[in-house]
């Protein structure tokens, strides 16, 4: 009896692996838990825009640069109204690069973006963390045009052509 | 005889083991709501929300999200949390720093043939404990942003006058002047202000917990955000309780032109009372 009972003790380990084993390789539920309701209408969300770019030319420093005010126009073409938020890059490229001011306020090579949806008010801050709304409730299949505005940083160390990457996000109303 | 109780033993524990992989049976898996009508040449997302209501911690909600490709050239897309620009009323924006981790994409990098549409499974998982200080945040408001822009339109002007004054007949040599000074001087006024800058720091984050807010900031500065709060320039959610909100972004990543679109989808949470 007690060589069976040593037996069995030096069993425990390998079942427990077995056990492990067992347990580890099951897949774990991967859907929603029991108690928890989630819902969506069968929506569809599109936007397009157009011109893709713009070239502000030569920039002085300290200066501000603008297209024109309705110089892009995006399209919903959603289902629903739509808001679009504008945010862009961290930092510019090219060269020894530009840091972008998320508070709309240019420093040595620091530069700041605004935009309007075309009006003359510049008083939309393009930022890299924390997006910013540049159009609310825009209707299914219109447009809307819009314009982008460049402070140029106060000091260069550098010649070389900086680009940064605007992003228009459309969200369902 | 002992062979067979060694093999029943066995037997049984793993038996065991094998009946604690789902003790709950789980719902049914929901399958992707498809949009009537949408078109076959632009890319597009669906749907445009999603609703997960009685969350908790420990739970997870999950929802396909449809990704089409309205190119005639296979396109790579980019799928991945983004901090929301507005809520609707009632919502929170979620923290960053704790939410994000949340967010489960189970591919978040497709590549899509010409005019495919694809399902992708998306995940909102809590975990079973989240500590009060990771819990409770706070989050900018328009108030307080509008107070930081009129306070340095404010400064400005006053700079600007300044140096009207020494150029009173040659307005355009005032401004330049002007243009080349206010922002490092602004910038120096912040950072000798504590109370401006909490304020730049507070519109950078958009939202954070308490527990980065400990992390990034002085002690001193709750000074500062118990007037913020009273002024209503930040206000206090708690992830727990609160109804918050967080969007997952779709972007097709072979756009080159430096105005470039995304399409989001909005997670809107409600929390179990």
């Amino acid at each position: 009896m007690k060589r069976f009972i040593k037996r069995l003790v030096a069993l425990v380990p390998i079942v427990v692996v077995l056990v492990l084993l067992v347990v580890l390789a099951s897949p774990v539920s991967a859907l929603t838990t029991a108690d928890v309701a989630v819902n969506a209408t069968p929506s569809y969300v599109t936007i397009t825009n157009a011109p893709d770019n713009y070239g502000f030319g030569t920039v002085l420093v300290s200066t501000n640069t603008s297209t024109a005010v309705g110089y892009f126009t995006i399209t919903n073409g959603s289902s629903v109204a739509i808001d679009i938020a504008i945010s862009c890059n961290a930092t510019w490229a090219g060269g020894n690069g530009w840091t972008h001011s998320d508070t709309g306020t240019p420093a040595s090579t620091t530069a700041a973006l605004y935009s309007t949806p075309n009006t003359v008010a510049w008083n939309i801050i393009v930022k890299n963390a924390t997006p910013n709304n540049l159009v609310a409730g825009l209707a299914a299949s219109t447009n809307q045009a819009w314009g982008l505005r460049l402070m140029s940083p106060t000091v260069y160390d550098d010649g070389v052509l900086k680009t940064n990457t605007v992003t228009l996000t459309a969200t369902a109303t | 005889m002992r062979k067979a109780i060694i093999v029943i033993v066995m037997l049984g524990l793993v038996l065991v083991g094998c009946a604690q992989v789902e003790p709950i049976a789980p719902p049914a898996p929901i399958p992707p709501v498809q949009p009537v009508d949408a078109p076959e040449d632009v890319d597009w997302v669906s749907p445009g929300k999603v609703w997960v209501s009685n969350f908790h911690t420990d739970a997870r909600a999950e929802w396909y999200i449809t990704v089409h490709n309205g190119s005639g050239k296979e396109s790579p897309f980019r799928i991945e949390y983004k901090y929301p620009a507005r809520t609707d009323l009632g919502y929170y924006k979620a923290p960053p720093d704790v939410v994000q981790d949340w967010v489960i994409v189970t591919d978040s990098t497709l590549v899509l043939a010409p005019w495919e549409t694809r399902d992708v499974l998306v995940a909102l998982v809590m975990p079973p404990e989240v500590p009060e200080q990771r819990a409770q945040f706070l989050q900018f408001t328009k108030d307080g942003s509008d107070y930081l822009v009129e306070s340095k339109r404010a400064f400005w002007e006053k700079h600007l006058a300044g140096f009207m004054g020494q150029y009173p007949n040659r307005p355009e040599v005032a401004r330049a002047k002007a243009n080349e000074t206010i922002t490092e001087a602004w910038k120096g006024y912040v950072s000798e202000n504590p109370q401006f800058d909490l304020l730049v720091y507070l519109d950078n984050k958009g939202s954070l917990s308490w527990e980065l807010f400990y992390k990034d900031r002085m002690v001193t500065d709750e000074v500062f955000i118990g007037e913020f709060k009273e002024r209503q320039y930040v206000i206090e959610g708690n992830l727990l309780k609160d109804k918050w909100e967080f969007w997952v972004d779709v972007k097709d990543v072979s756009q080159t032109g430096e105005v470039q679109v995304s399409m989001a989808v909005r997670w809107l949470v409600s929390m179990r009372v």
